[in-house]
């Protein structure tokens, strides 16, 4: 092989897709519509109202209405200093309940009101609905849920004759801390979601490194073989240098999108401070591991970007390509969705089981690791079945390639291939 | 010098490649001439090391295949294309990088053939953007620029307008001139008559035919009269003393009965048609070509006729016997 001829190809293969339109949207464009659907929405709704909310109350018992309205007047305040909500009474004594609940109807559709709040009594359990236009409101529902919920409380805690600050001290919260135990003797506290975040980052990172540079490889192999190009490539290097060259050119290009979108993440994550230090903190916690998880994410690369050099020369036109793409993607997912089941019990025997398929082994003890961290044993023999099944795929996919980059029209046979791998 | 001894490829079901040897020289044009499917492409494929022979071999001035020979090849594939997104001095570029130029040295002489090629100015195009014609004048270029020893060319004037064929065809006599060795396949045998020193005429993966140009026409002088004339010539392939007519609309070459003279055959003309012009010619290349593959075609269909009752469909015996 000839290494100068491997990184003209190489180079050649990044420039190219680099630059192209397809790429430099799904860069830009995928991380947007993952901050778009997640981020985002959560974010708009814990977000204070920006200006006063009128909310109508119907309150059959007569118990709450002037307290309720005094707490949360009092208490919900807008950035400017003025009430976030105006309480307004749609039962005054003299009206009848059907008229006042038909009026607060009215008003709430016509737009007066934001909805109206109803305090009624069921055989001596009180009993809270919200009527509006967007019931679902979080947090209207929260707000007022936690005021009246108070007021309630103290009711029942002034007719029991029990001193409600005393009430508030003994029936305090109590969260347990879970605290990981290390080899070091050092205690850390880790949050289930931190846990979850790193072992999931690290998988979609796998994921993504492979969906880009294969699917890249498949396309960049289907152009070659309807346009024709491939004679002519492979009258100026070797079937081996063209795949080397591709693979290290189109590694470049997963790396690429892969470091940009590390980049944008924390400095989304940083830019909002709460969630941002959880990130920060969880990446400290993979610090220790990380050489292991790379390990882990290169071997899986290789194996997955073996395997789609191997199919990926197979196929000979846009449509074989697709199928191709979506199939080898499936078994990529499938772990992150098996991967699940091993943060809540990481010692399931049929989860250890997968751990040794190879196409789930890098997902399963990338989320092992930080989960529960395996015996040496297990390492050492799942590093071992990855080394080997990947060096298998490689010797396959090559000698596949070698022959199959040729084929334009027709798509061999099961039992041909099985020939080309025993041709030396 | 390409020397090829005893070539043989079979493919699953195809004997594509029986046994060719052959000889293309430095300074000289080697054409390989042969109907689709002779073997001509896969004898090609094989020299420029893409697939593998069954036996025999291909030497390249007295040395075997190696990574630099391969950087001493220019080859344009008949079946060609490519990157239609990419620009095409950058194109150019890349394939010539491939063959161990230098970038600077690469640039300088794409714009060099560009310029030649009348596509100056076009370097930062894409090449979806030029029309087939000039996207073939890059593939020309892509062989030539790395000023290779060995030319290997399959059909390289085919798709190019008449004035851009005579430019490849000075192209093609330069680098005879300038010592390459060149090996030119095509099916167009009057280009291959102007143009070629030797040729080889390969059907159903032999060599049927070899020689200089003008070897292959004597060796096939037989008794053959030119006719030029007006009139509805038709009758002329049912005239006794015809064994053989090839027809166009106003002239014929006919190939006759070994005793038969101009003067034997003029009575039969001179009252059916306009004669403007008759003389006893050598067969074109043209002629040799359909007349060598269709004798080849009707001895094997005799043969096959015969054997038929005795063993199967399929004999590669035949290829050898069919063979004149």
């Amino acid at each position: 092989m000839n290494r100068g001829r491997i990184g003209a190809i190489a180079r050649w293969e990044y420039l190219q897709k680099v630059r192209s339109k397809g790429f430099i949207i799904s860069l830009l464009l995928t991380p947007l519509i993952v901050i778009l659907s997640t981020v985002l929405p959560a974010y708009f709704a814990d977000q204070p109202p920006d200006s006063t909310v009128a909310i109508g109350v119907i309150d059959r018992t007569g118990l709450y209405f002037n307290e309720l309205k005094q707490s949360v007047e009092a208490n919900d305040k807008l950035p400017d200093g003025n009430p976030a909500y105006l309480l307004a009474n749609y039962l005054p004594g003299s009206r009848p309940y059907d008229s006042a609940l038909a009026l607060a109807d009215r008003d709430a559709l016509a737009g007066k009101i934001e909805g109206v709040i109803l305090l009624w009594d069921s055989a001596g359990t009180p009993r809270v609905d919200y009527r509006s236009i967007s019931p679902n409101n979080v947090r209207v529902i929260n707000n007022f849920g936690r005021s009246i919920r108070k007021l309630i409380t103290g009711r029942r805690l002034m007719a029991a004759g029990i001193d409600t600050a005393l009430y508030s001290r003994i029936s305090k919260d109590i969260d347990v801390e879970p605290v990981k135990i290390s080899k070091s003797g050092k205690a850390e506290s880790t949050g289930f979601l931190q846990t979850f975040f790193t072992a999931y980052a690290c998988c979609f990172l796998l994921m993504f490194l492979v969906l880009t540079t294969g699917q890249s490889l498949v396309r960049s192999l289907v152009e070659e073989k309807t346009n024709r190009i491939m004679e002519l490539l492979i009258g100026n290097c070797t079937p081996q240098e063209l795949m080397w060259g591709k693979l290290i050119g189109l590694s470049g290009l997963g790396l690429t999108q892969m470091v940009i979108w590390v980049i944008l993440g924390l400095g989304f994550a940083t830019s909002f401070a709460t969630q941002g230090a959880g990130v920060i903190a969880s990446l400290k916690g993979v610090y220790a591991i990380l050489p292991l998880m790379l390990t882990y994410i290169f071997l899986g690369y290789i194996f997955y970007a073996a395997l789609f050099i191997g199919i990926g020369s197979l196929v000979t036109n846009e449509q074989e390509a697709q199928v191709t793409t979506s199939v080898l993607t499936m078994a990529l997912v499938l772990p992150i969705f098996v991967a699940l089941g091993v943060i809540q019990n990481p010692e399931m025997p049929y989860l250890k089981i997968l751990t040794y398929i190879p196409l789930f082994t890098p997902s399963m003890m990338m989320i092992r690791a930080v989960t529960k961290m395996p015996s040496v044993g297990e390492i050492i023999g799942s590093i071992g079945v990855m080394v080997l099944a990947t060096s298998l795929v490689v010797w396959a996919a090559g000698k596949i390639f070698r022959v199959a980059i040729l084929l334009y029209g027709k798509r061999p046979s099961f039992r041909e291939i099985i020939r080309w791998l025993r041709t030396e | 010098m390409i020397s090829i001894e005893h070539l043989d490829k079979q493919f699953a079901s195809v004997h594509a490649v029986n046994d060719i040897s052959l000889q293309a020289q430095r300074g000289e044009i080697f054409g390989l001439l042969g109907p689709n499917g002779a073997g001509k492409s896969t004898t090609i494929r094989m020299i420029n090391n893409i697939i593998r022979p069954d036996s025999g071999t291909i030497l390249y001035d007295g040395l075997p295949f190696s990574d630099s020979i391969r950087n001493r090849i220019g080859y344009l594939p008949e079946e060609r294309g490519l990157y239609q997104k990419a620009r095409i001095l950058e194109t150019i570029v890349y394939f010539a990088r491939l063959k161990n130029l230098s970038n600077a040295e690469a640039r300088k002489r794409a714009e060099m053939w560009l310029l030649r090629f009348n596509l100056a100015g076009s370097e930062r195009r894409r090449v979806e953007e030029l029309s087939k014609g000039n996207q073939q004048k890059v593939q020309i270029i892509i062989a030539l620029i790395h000023e290779p020893d060995y030319l290997i060319l399959d059909e390289p004037a085919s798709g190019l307008d008449p004035v851009n064929q005579e430019t490849l065809r000075d192209i093609v006599d330069e680098q005879r001139a300038a010592g390459r060795t060149i090996l030119y396949s095509t099916h167009q045998m009057e280009l291959a008559e102007r143009l070629c020193n030797r040729i080889a005429l390969i059907n159903r993966g032999k060599v049927v035919l070899s020689g200089t140009v003008d070897q292959v026409r004597d060796g096939h002088a037989g008794n053959v009269v030119r006719v030029e004339f007006q009139g509805d010539g038709s009758f002329l392939r049912t005239l006794p003393q015809v064994l053989d007519a090839d027809m166009d609309a106003n002239y014929a070459e006919l190939r006759l009965l070994p005793d038969v003279s101009i003067n034997d055959l003029l009575p039969h003309l001179i009252d059916r048609i306009r004669i403007s012009k008759i003389e006893r010619v050598r067969p074109s290349l043209k002629s040799i070509f359909i007349d060598t593959v269709a004798t080849v075609e009707r001895e094997e269909k005799m043969l096959e006729a015969e054997r038929r009752p005795k063993s199967g469909p399929y004999n590669n015996d035949r290829f050898r016997e069919g063979a004149r």
